[in-house]
């Protein structure tokens, strides 16, 4: 178990290390340097020494090691818009970027399975097709048109949702412990339906998938034979080894999911990492933009990993391996 | 915008010509029944069939936008017809600077899509030329790509899109089509290597090679073919999650940028407006919705009619 946690770290490390090499190149082949754009009145030698302190007045293999060195050290770089460390703000964002992913995966989860079991049920049934339509119609939908889409039906049709932020702006300053956390939910509400919507018709469809091979597995049919109920069999025959493949969806859903992040949040004005990174594209700020791929990156492994290591929990057979 | 129409129109065609030719002149018997049985299995799925038939109606209204568009997608109507509500006239309305909705759709998904089609056609290409490579070759030289698909992979697609959008933005047509393709073949190059790492193994190649068949040789007559199968079902597939991240492109800005209409660029002149003039962002993610799932729908078609032991899963 701690050998399979090593392994898979230091292929994360891997992982990240080349997205950073990769984000490197693609800085360096782009035009201007991080801190080529801005519209603020900073004097040249500021510049100068900025450029001076992130190595970038010096030649490239210098300025590849530089940086490899202060990713390490966590120093992602100085952002121009914002003016402070990225890591500051990285700080500030990210957290609640996860709280958004978190809820989401968690609700995708529960939705997805829910609806797979009930497909595979009734095969070829109604509430399979139906089901499987409805999926692949939100699977086919842009991420900000649909929230654009929510926003319009809660904001303005049926006004009962708030759809920008992730508190009350005028009333907030006065609410007590309780109702602040009340508030902070009901702004939660729509961008994680968003995300649900769009996550879970492919974690339907994978549960579907992996009910149905389990179906046609010897021992269903003998509990059938033995005239066990269709309920204790989809329940306890089926259902508990259906759902080991679906810890690896998770890891696999992370990166659409944090890309859906992305633009829900733009749209919800939701103070995350999408929407500073976004924020960060009008501006021209590279090392915020960059940052941002990186830590990612960061998220998509670490996920990745904690599903490989759930897998091993559940399934003595991978933990032997 | 030229260059464009003749680079989709001809990729359009090489396409179709391929795909007819390898049609019209199978291998041998076997090959024909087979493709035969295809068909067959892909007109038993009504929604398949029913996806084709609006894939082909979409390229219709692209190809006839000039003259389906009822008003000019550039040219603003007077003052009084800005958030103009859909009418007899203006059939979506009008944007927030008084231009007609619906025409501004018609060329808006004639050229998202054209940019997906040539997007999707390069990523075919350089996926499946890095898989046959990574899985033939095989040893340090495949871990080492592998290794390097998968940090792709481990970037949101949409993330690593706006980063190099936001490096080299404003984006032409030209250079959209290629950070669009040159970040979508990881997927397909995975899946190619996989099922040639399955193939180099068989009888078949181990028969080739005992009559002293080249390498070259092998690809092309024993793996190039048995590839292709999966490859056209993930294109497909793949074609959707283009004109998705193209319009999301667009949407923030850094794809393509007005006046010139795109179904993402719309949706971003009608966001602000929502509240008062809906009309603007729905439409066009209607056009969206419309393509993506038929896309969709006919590669799933596709996955069933030519592997038939994918069916259900």
């Amino acid at each position: 178990m701690r050998r399979l946690l090593a392994r898979r770290l230091l292929q994360g490390l891997a992982v990240v290390w080349l997205v950073g090499t990769l984000t490197f190149t693609l800085l360096h082949l782009a035009p201007g340097d991080a801190f080529s754009y801005h519209d603020r009145h900073i004097p040249a030698d500021v510049i100068e020494r900025w450029r001076h302190i992130y190595c970038l007045d010096r030649p490239l293999v210098a300025q590849y090691g530089c940086y490899l060195r202060s990713m390490a050290s966590g120093n992602l770089g100085y952002s121009i818009s914002q003016q402070r460390p990225v890591l500051d703000i990285l700080i500030d964002y990210v957290p609640r970027t996860i709280e958004l992913m978190f809820f989401s995966l968690l609700l995708s989860f529960v939705a997805g399975i829910g609806l797979g079991v009930l497909e595979a049920r009734h095969r070829g049934g109604f509430p399979d097709w139906g089901s499987r339509a409805i999926a692949l119609f939100f699977y086919s939908m842009p991420d900000f048109w649909l929230a654009l889409m929510l926003v319009l039906l809660f904001a303005y049709w049926v006004p009962i949702l708030p759809i920008s932020g992730m508190e009350d702006v005028i009333n907030g300053p006065s609410f007590s412990g309780w109702q602040r956390l009340v508030d902070h939910a009901r702004h939660l509400v729509l961008p994680v339906i968003s995300l649900v919507l769009l996550t879970c018709a492919a974690i339907a469809r994978f549960q579907r998938a992996a009910m149905l091979d389990v179906m046609r597995m010897e021992f269903v049919v003998t509990a059938r034979a033995k005239g066990v109920s269709e309920n204790v069999i989809s329940r306890h025959h089926v259902l508990r080894n259906a759902l080991l493949p679906i810890i690896t969806v998770a890891g696999l859903t992370l990166p659409s999911l944090l890309g859906g992040a992305v633009l829900v949040e733009l749209v919800f004005s939701w103070p995350g990492m999408g929407y500073i990174t976004a924020a960060a594209i009008g501006n021209r700020d590279y090392a915020l933009v960059m940052a941002s791929v990186l830590v990612s990156s960061v998220l998509v492994v670490l996920g990745n990993v904690a599903a490989d290591l759930l897998y091993a929990l559940a399934d003595p057979r991978v933990r032997a391996a | 915008m030229l260059a464009l129409r003749w680079l989709s129109a001809l990729a359009l065609i090489v396409v179709l010509s391929l795909l007819f030719w390898r049609y019209a002149h199978p291998a041998s018997i076997a090959t024909a029944s087979r493709r035969r049985a295809a068909a067959a299995r892909y007109a038993t799925h009504p929604s398949a069939v029913i996806a084709l038939l609006a894939l082909l109606a979409l390229y219709v209204i692209a190809a006839l936008a000039p003259w389906l568009a009822t008003h000019d997608p550039i040219a603003l109507l007077p003052q009084s017809f800005v958030n103009h509500p859909p009418s007899r006239e203006l059939l979506f309305g009008t944007d927030y600077v008084g231009r007609d909705v619906f025409s501004r759709v018609l060329f808006g998904t004639r050229l998202s899509l054209s940019i997906a089609l040539l997007a999707t056609v390069l990523s075919v290409l350089l996926g499946t030329a890095y898989g046959l490579i990574a899985g033939f070759v095989g040893g340090a030289l495949d871990t080492a790509m592998m290794r390097l698909v998968d940090a792709f992979l481990a970037i949101p697609r949409i993330v690593l899109l706006i980063a190099i959008g936001a490096l080299w933005a404003p984006l032409g047509v030209t250079s959209l089509v290629l950070i669009l393709g040159l970040t979508a073949w990881f997927g397909t190059s995975r899946l190619v290597r996989a099922e040639v790492l399955s193939l180099r193994e068989r009888d078949m190649v181990a028969a080739a090679r005992a009559l002293g068949a080249r390498d070259l040789a092998i690809v092309r007559r024993h793996v190039l073919p048995n590839v292709l199968t999966p490859v056209i079902v993930s294109a497909t597939l793949g074609v959707a999650g283009v004109i998705i991240n193209e319009a999301t492109l667009s949407f923030l800005g850094i794809g393509i940028s007005d006046p010139a209409p795109s179904l993402g660029n719309i949706i971003r002149d009608g966001s602000p407006f929502i509240a008062t003039a809906w009309w603007a962002a729905l439409f066009p993610g209607l056009a969206l919705v419309i393509t993506a799932m038929a896309y969709n729908l006919a590669g799933d078609g596709l996955r069933d009619a030519m592997d038939p032991r994918q069916v259900d899963r």
